[in-house]
């Protein structure tokens, strides 16, 4: 079975701005040894607002921080 | 110095473990790898921290130190109720109390709350008191959301408990008399806060070019520069971010918070530095934790010793956001990762703290693994050796040689008290993590006319002895006194280096100033060469001197003098890892408990911890790191506890006083191993090891109550309470 990355994981619209540990220690190249859905360790934060929400009020998430999120991107973009 | 070649076949792995690898460098450019035949005359040794003097004498200047002129005092509002929104918010009379400079909003009217502590506005003054005043007349309106959960794990309980039909303490379903045996067993573990000395937190001064300079308490000087700048709206050259020491980080101080966020603005609202760092209440409400866990696991396993199913069930419970997945140790032959689940509610998030999500994974699954080991009548040592690698059984054995694990273990659990009226009994468990370093990683190397060599770089120490580890590694490759050398760091005018986080900034940077050395090095020969009129490559480095034709040589102060006026600049970097000797870096931990049955109060004897980590650049700041990290294990399997009212949705547990960690008293002798080699990934091959020294610490001492009192603890902090009810369940019978 082909190993996965963090890397693999992220979609392809994932909003620049999402941070979370693997991205920010440019570790994405990292092999997953479960079953996860989403890169990382699961712990997402928008670097926007500095928080664990984004500048929308809404959670920050590989999920749902993608294009068509009102501010994906940044509100400066 | 050595030459320069692209492709080398170096030894690597551990003496009698050893291999050769060949090693494909992916740059010619970088410095030859350092290997397991390479005499080391500096590294491997125990060497005071260059810092150290600075650090005891009070004259290190941390970022809560900072006190610019004009400084502003900010603190936060933060919401009283665990669920709801922000239906209004009216700072109007605390903006205009006197010596009030400024305030930022945080949640806006119409905005969720999602637990208590989550910040609602921050207030700068011209002092501390003044700004709590201010604080005292902001005005909020929050409409409640009465349907709050601040203890999911409830929910997961009942789902557990709905997939066994025998809920019990133990369920064991197997038969003893058989080949084969079965069993179902769940643990526990708690949130631990991370409570690190100094607080999260910055100072901000705007500078005059409408930048600003951040002293910050971070993890990530990097990633505190590129994220206030975004949040700022300004580029990141604007944006200067300067941690010359802080005072710990566990994982939460990866990148600029809700409170650097918050002062950043206030000190561009009222154009004066502003410093602002949480309160130990704020640390416990809304800085991360780590977090919960459940778990469920069934495993089959038979008379030879040999685990032949095993299914597990993990959930965690992150608070609002996050995850609380769990990891387990999956080199042991027939475990298997567990299917996760995370169930969110109303608290402070988790975030990453110290190995995510090992410490949870590894207490339940080298619990079960004893278990199965006690259940089939072996030795755990045996029964662990029979599951795992060489290398592990390698590493068991010159533990339990230590360690005495023969002579100290307890063959009648329970039923042998000592004259002192306890009970005791021991313990292992096994250990694993990456640390093999990233590409992200530029060091400066300057070497002086008069012989001193400067280092830099701008990432941060979180307290591992980054200063100290990179100096030691210039002077080995130059073959110098590490006196001669001075390290400054933590500034992000300087080369840039990975956050601390993943065991990664030894295994990053190390290699990166191997690279600046060997580049500064050798300009150095060609300078002398060509001040002392010998051909190029006729000189060479050796032992700190230079060497000339005919046998004669230069001290290193007498070649600096040659090279004029300017001094050798170098700039060496990270390459990309190499396949090297293994994935990462393994250990294992014995501890050796006292059991007071009339209490249930566990202490802590001994803790023997081997531990590799590649090759050992300073073997004092090594085994410290070894040793902090079984300390905080000890805390998360005997002390630390976030305790919510689930009535109220309020954490409760907010000062020291209710909140427990371990002090001088509760410290056992603990005892370092370095198992010393060299992994190589790198031109280094140092391996970090800030992580791994902490995941099995609470499990070894679960396993060592095992030992003791013939009762599984399932679910952690083990308690006085905990134990002594577990205890009275044995007596009566029940398990």
């Amino acid at each position: 079975m082909k190993t996965r990355t963090h890397r693999d994981l992220c979609p392809d619209d994932l909003c620049p701005l999402l941070v979370f540990k693997h991205r920010l220690i440019h570790a994405l190249d990292q092999e997953i040894p479960d079953d996860r859905e989403w890169p990382g360790d699961g712990y997402y934060w928008c670097q926007e607002t500095c928080y664990e929400v984004g500048p929308d009020d809404e959670i920050a998430h590989p999920s749902t921080c993608r294009s068509g999120r009102s501010c994906h991107g940044g509100f400066r973009t | 110095m050595e030459e320069r070649r692209q492709d080398v076949e170096i030894r690597a792995g551990f003496e009698g473990h050893d291999r050769r690898i060949r090693s494909r460098r992916r740059n010619p450019n970088d410095a030859p790898p350092w290997s397991l035949d390479t005499k080391f005359r500096v590294l491997g040794r125990k060497h005071p921290r260059l810092d150290g003097p600075e650090k005891v004498t009070g004259t290190a200047l941390y970022p809560s130190d900072w006190r610019p002129e004009g400084l502003c005092h900010a603190v936060i509002l933060r919401s009283p109720i665990p669920r709801g929104t922000v239906a209004a918010l009216d700072t109007a009379k605390a903006e205009a109390l006197s010596g009030v400079k400024a305030v930022a909003i945080a949640t806006r009217p119409g905005r969720k709350i999602r637990y208590q502590g989550q910040e609602i506005c921050a207030i700068a003054a011209v002092d501390r008191g003044t700004a709590e005043d201010a604080l005292a007349l902001v005005e909020v309106r929050y409409e409640k959301d009465p349907d709050f959960t601040v203890l999911p794990e409830e929910d997961a309980r009942k789902e557990i408990s709905g997939i066994d039909p025998e809920p019990r303490d133990l369920a064991e379903t197997g038969d003893q008399g058989k080949e084969e045996i079965e069993l179902t067993l769940s643990f526990e573990t708690q949130v631990q806060m991370h409570h690190p000395l100094e607080a999260h937190g910055v100072t901000v001064r705007p500078t005059g070019d409408g930048g600003l300079e951040v002293w910050a308490s971070t993890q990530g000087t990097f990633m505190m520069q590129r994220s206030l700048a975004q949040a700022m709206r300004l580029p990141p050259n604007k944006v200067r971010v300067r941690t010359p020491h802080m005072g710990g980080g566990f994982g939460s101080k990866l990148t600029a918070g809700v409170e650097a966020r918050l002062c950043a603005e206030l000190a561009m609202k009222a154009r004066a530095p502003v410093r602002l760092f949480v309160d130990r209440r704020g640390e416990a409400l809304a800085v991360g934790n780590r977090p919960s866990s459940l778990h469920r696991i069934r495993a089959r396993a038979d008379r030879k010793g040999e685990i032949l199913d095993w299914e597990a069930r993990s959930f965690g419970f992150p608070g609002f956001a996050g995850s609380g997945r769990v990891a387990y140790p999956t080199f042991y032959r027939g475990v298997r990762p567990p299917r996760h689940r995370d169930i969110l509610g109303n608290t402070g998030a988790g975030r990453a703290f110290r190995a995510p999500g090992h410490p949870q994974g590894f207490f339940a699954a080298e619990s079960m693994i004893d278990e199965l080991a006690y259940r089939l009548g072996f030795d755990p040592l045996d029964f662990r050796k029979r599951n795992v690698d060489e290398i592990y059984a390698w590493q068991i054995e010159i533990g339990a040689k230590n360690f005495d694990w023969k002579g100290r273990f307890n063959r009648a659990p329970g039923r042998r008290v000592d004259p002192d009226g306890r009970l005791r009994g021991v313990g292992l468990a096994l250990t694993r993590w990456g640390g093999l370093g990233s590409s992200r990683g530029r060091v400066l190397c300057r070497i002086h006319p008069d012989g001193r060599v400067e280092v830099r770089n701008g990432a941060q120490d979180i307290g591992t002895g980054t200063r100290t580890v990179l100096a030691l590694v210039v002077a080995e490759t130059l073959g110098i006194d590490p006196s001669l050398v001075r390290c400054e760091i933590g500034d992000t005018r300087d080369g840039i280096g990975p956050g601390s986080g993943g065991s990664q900034t030894a295994a990053t940077l190390a290699p990166a100033a191997r690279h600046a050395a060997w580049l500064a090095g050798r300009e150095l020969l060609d300078r002398v060469a060509e001040e002392m009129g010998t051909g190029p490559g006729k000189v060479a480095l050796d032992a700190g001197k230079v060497t000339l034709p005919g046998g004669t040589a230069l001290s290193w102060k007498a070649a600096c003098a040659k090279i004029g006026a300017e001094p050798i600049e170098a700039m060496g970097q990270r390459y990309r890892n190499w396949r090297g000797y293994s994935r990462g870096v393994r250990g294992v931990q014995f501890a050796a408990v006292a059991v007071e049955p009339g209490t249930g109060k566990v202490k802590v004897e001994r803790v023997v911890a081997v531990q590799d980590c590649g090759k050992v650049v300073d073997r004092l700041t090594a085994e410290s790191q070894v040793i902090g990290g079984v300390i905080q294990g000890i805390g998360f399997g005997l002390y630390e506890e976030r305790v919510v009212d689930p009535k109220l949705g309020r954490v409760l547990t907010t000062d020291f006083e209710t909140y427990r960690i371990p002090g001088a008293l509760e410290m056992p002798e603990i005892t370092p191993i370095l198992l010393d080699g060299c992994n190589g990934h790198s031109n280094t091959g140092v391996a970090g090891i800030g992580e791994p020294p902490t995941i099995p610490t609470s499990a070894a001492i679960a396993n060592a109550v095992r030992n003791a009192t013939g009762v599984r603890m399932r679910a952690l902090p083990m308690t006085p309470r905990r134990v002594f009810e577990a205890l009275s369940r044995m007596r009566g019978g029940v398990q």
